[in-house]
């Protein structure tokens, strides 16, 4: 019996049928390709949380409200990506990177490809945003994971409004996980909500830290000072992953102004 | 085994003129021993003759079999055949005839030669190592008391060094005919191009690229058997208007892969189409050196310079050149002030330029010692919102938008003011803008208070993205709104009108 058990795990696996089981067929771990691994954040709480960082070949998600820290969280990535020698790629569909808190996280600015998405013509917090922008941004996106052999691909969409997203056909999604699929590249996708994780990805909710210990609200975990703006005081959650336990484990962060 | 020619200056000018229409036999003479060869002016070449003992016998047979070939060709010649280079040039220069050196006997050979050989032999030097200012140095010589080759590569190397510095022990070496590079052989200058008449025009990209692809190939399969590949490629297409459109691509690496060389002559010609229909297609190529690569084993590969040229053209075909790059931190106080640069398509190995790297840049954290500090991060808005901000005693108490995503609220926490300013000394661009203070008082006046603080913002930020060199003067805050956001705003002190310039993430 457990030879045939085998036997139909192995068969399942060489067709990439074991990755759409409810269940990881590999146990308790995260669904992690040993021969492609993982990009850790280099933070050591939150990677032993991950259980090493976000997997390589897989779709994960940087979820979360503005002001939670998720594009501090991004930068981190990149920053931990390229310290490694890393090749890295951001698409930032709305154009709204901070050059320098990208380098003042430690980003190596000359091994990040930054593809900057259209500005609206009229001012707005991206409520005149076209479709059009979006799309190209998708299809940039797309064209980075074609290419190959970076070491994370981010895609920036936080501040898009959700009408925006939704409108993008559902198989937007789907294909960008069959591109980063087998590839070392992980690929993520930074928003308001989660909406495209792939089944071995993981889906990162960031919040403010609550003094009771919740996600968010208010102000509680934005820190002034006399007179500076000191930072805030921010956690992470995996929301969605195959590979948890059930576990609510929360991992506090905290962002420091340079 | 070397063998060199000399031909001596001719006697009279009816044998001069008779030995320069001939000057060119020299390659083919070369040619027709050995395909290493290497000319050092008109007068004078070095053959590799290694390997022809067996086929013409010894080092005296292969002299003698030069010197019949070049008198058959009705030139005269000296001939001298050595282990080395240098010793076969310089006996080829200083002796009639012909003159072979056993193996190991060079310096002896060398020792009785005046030492104003010397002068001959820097005269036809042609490689990277011609030691400078050779005239003084051998006028140094001669005062010295030194006549012969002999003398010089007696003196003792240390104290040669001393007067003349490191170059000073290449002079012993040269006088007893110690080679100081290899043989750089002479290859011809190769063209790498291809032309195809067309029975019909091709309007089209797509079938033009199955003919870029025929063309390319051969060439391609040209530069990797001469280990070059392309630094420049044109396209040269004829139009059936009889006009040439010509494009040249500059590629940012050596690279001969067909698909590649393929894929990024489609985009550009994507980007810059022809006016009328294509009748001949050519293509040249520039060959440059090939590209050496040594991949390790224990680094994540980087995408190929290939790779990164067609992402980088296809990117840019589809965002614009200018929407891509690598970002750069501007030595400027300006708030958000940033610089694209190309993005290189060679990365070295992390190691090398992390140590450099390491010790002069001190802003970069070491992540191994940090854990759960992240650096704050802003999310800018390139284009600043306008904002409606109650201000109570001197600080705000609430700030809305007209944006729909942006709902504002009361300010539950704040910092500042910050004053910045700067590129007020620039006078043009001040009397610009106060232009545009004028105009925008003029739409102050017209509109409705509510309105006011919008338009403010439309003039101000357009005219802010338009020239980067604008002055600016303002006060910022980083506020913390009841929706839960936190975000930094600023007050223009010129119009006194409010934006949100970027979200705290």
């Amino acid at each position: 019996m457990p030879l045939a058990r085998a036997a139909l795990e192995a068969a399942l696996r060489a067709r990439q049928l074991d990755r759409t089981l409810t269940t990881s067929l590999t146990g308790t771990g995260p669904a992690v390709d040993p021969e492609r691994g993982l990009s850790p954040f280099s933070i050591a709480a939150l990677d032993a949380r991950l259980g090493g960082g976000l997997p390589r070949g897989q779709l994960s998600e940087l979820v979360g409200p503005r002001s939670s820290g998720r594009t501090s969280l991004l930068l981190r990535l990149l920053a931990a990506a390229t310290a490694r020698g890393e090749l890295v790629a951001l698409v930032d569909a709305l154009d709204m990177l901070d050059v320098e808190s990208a380098a003042a996280a430690g980003v190596d600015l000359a091994r990040l490809l930054w593809i900057r998405g259209h500005v609206v013509p009229n001012p707005g917090f991206c409520r005149d945003m076209n479709q059009r922008a979006m799309e190209q941004a998708v299809r940039a996106c797309a064209l980075v994971l074609q290419a190959g052999n970076f070491g994370i691909v981010a895609f920036d969409a936080a501040e898009a409004p959700a009408e925006a997203i939704r409108r993008l056909p559902f198989t937007t999604w789907l294909r960008l996980q069959r591109m980063v699929e087998g590839t070392p590249t992980t690929c993520v996708l930074v928003g308001t909500a989660p909406v495209a994780r792939s089944a071995g990805g993981l889906t990162l909710q960031c919040g403010l830290r609550n003094a009771d210990g919740g996600l968010r609200v208010q102000d509680r975990g934005v820190r002034f000072g006399a007179r500076l703006f000191e930072g805030l005081a921010i956690e992470t959650r995996v929301v969605r992953a195959r590979a948890q336990g059930g576990d609510d484990v929360r991992v506090p962060l905290q962002t420091t102004c340079a | 085994m070397y063998a060199c020619l000399y031909r001596p200056p001719a006697p009279d000018q009816r044998s001069a003129s008779l030995s320069g229409e001939r000057g060119g036999d020299w390659d083919a003479i070369a040619r027709d021993y050995s395909p290493r060869y290497e000319r050092h002016g008109d007068d004078l070449v070095t053959i590799d003759v290694a390997g022809l003992d067996r086929l013409l016998g010894s080092p005296r047979a292969i002299g003698e079999e030069l010197r019949r070939d070049a008198a058959s060709r009705g030139m005269r010649a000296h001939v001298a055949v050595a282990a080395t280079q240098t010793a076969a040039r310089l006996l080829a220069l200083a002796r009639p005839g012909l003159t072979v050196v056993p193996r190991g006997e060079e310096a002896e050979a060398l020792a009785p030669i005046p030492i104003g050989i010397l002068q001959q032999y820097f005269e036809r030097q042609t490689s990277d190592f011609k030691l400078q200012t050779s005239d003084f140095r051998l006028q140094t010589f001669t005062k010295w008391g030194l006549r012969t080759l002999g003398d010089l590569a007696a003196l003792p190397k240390a104290d040669l060094v001393a007067r003349f510095g490191p170059s000073g022990c290449q002079w012993p070496k040269i006088a007893r005919g110690e080679d100081r590079r290899p043989l750089v052989p002479a290859l011809e200058e190769e063209r790498f191009d291809g032309t195809l008449e067309l029975e019909w025009p091709i309007e089209g990209l797509e079938p033009l690229s199955f003919v870029l692809t025929r063309l390319l190939e051969p060439l391609s399969t040209r530069l990797e058997r001469r280990d070059r590949g392309a630094a420049v490629l044109h396209v040269i297409l004829r139009l059936t208007t009889k006009e040439e459109h010509a494009r040249r691509l500059e590629l940012p690496t050596p690279m001969r892969d067909v698909r590649t060389l393929r894929t990024l002559a489609l985009l550009d010609l994507e980007a810059h189409p022809p006016s009328a229909a294509v009748d001949r297609v050519a293509i040249v190529i520039d060959p440059t050196p090939g590209r050496i690569v040594q991949h390790t084993l224990f680094a994540r590969p980087h995408p190929t310079p290939e790779q990164l040229s067609t992402l980088v053209a296809r990117l840019g075909a589809l965002m614009g050149q200018d929407r891509l790059g690598a970002p750069a931190v501007v030595d400027s106080y300006r708030p958000g002030a940033f610089a694209m640069t190309p993005f290189k398509t060679e990365h070295g190995s992390q190691k090398s330029e992390g140590r450099s790297q390491k010790s002069e840049d001190s802003v970069c954290p070491d992540f191994r010692l940090q854990t759960s500090n992240l650096s704050q991060a802003l999310r800018r808005c390139r284009q600043p919102v306008p904002a409606r901000v109650v201000v109570t005693d001197g600080r705000p108490v609430r700030v809305t938008s007209d944006r729909r995503t942006f709902a504002g609220g009361a300010v539950v926490g704040c910092a500042g003011p910050w004053r910045s300013s700067g590129s007020w000394w620039k006078s043009e661009v001040r009397s610009q803008k106060s232009e545009v203070t004028s105009q925008k008082s003029e739409v102050r006046s017209r509109e409705t208070p509510a309105a006011q603080t919008s338009d403010f913002g439309l003039l101000t930020s357009d005219f802010r993205l338009q020239t980067s060199d604008l002055p600016w003067n303002r006060d910022e805050w980083d506020v913390s709104l009841s929706d839960g956001a936190v975000y930094r705003i600023f007050q223009d002190r010129d119009t006194d009108a409010w934006f949100i310039d970027a979200v705290v993430d």
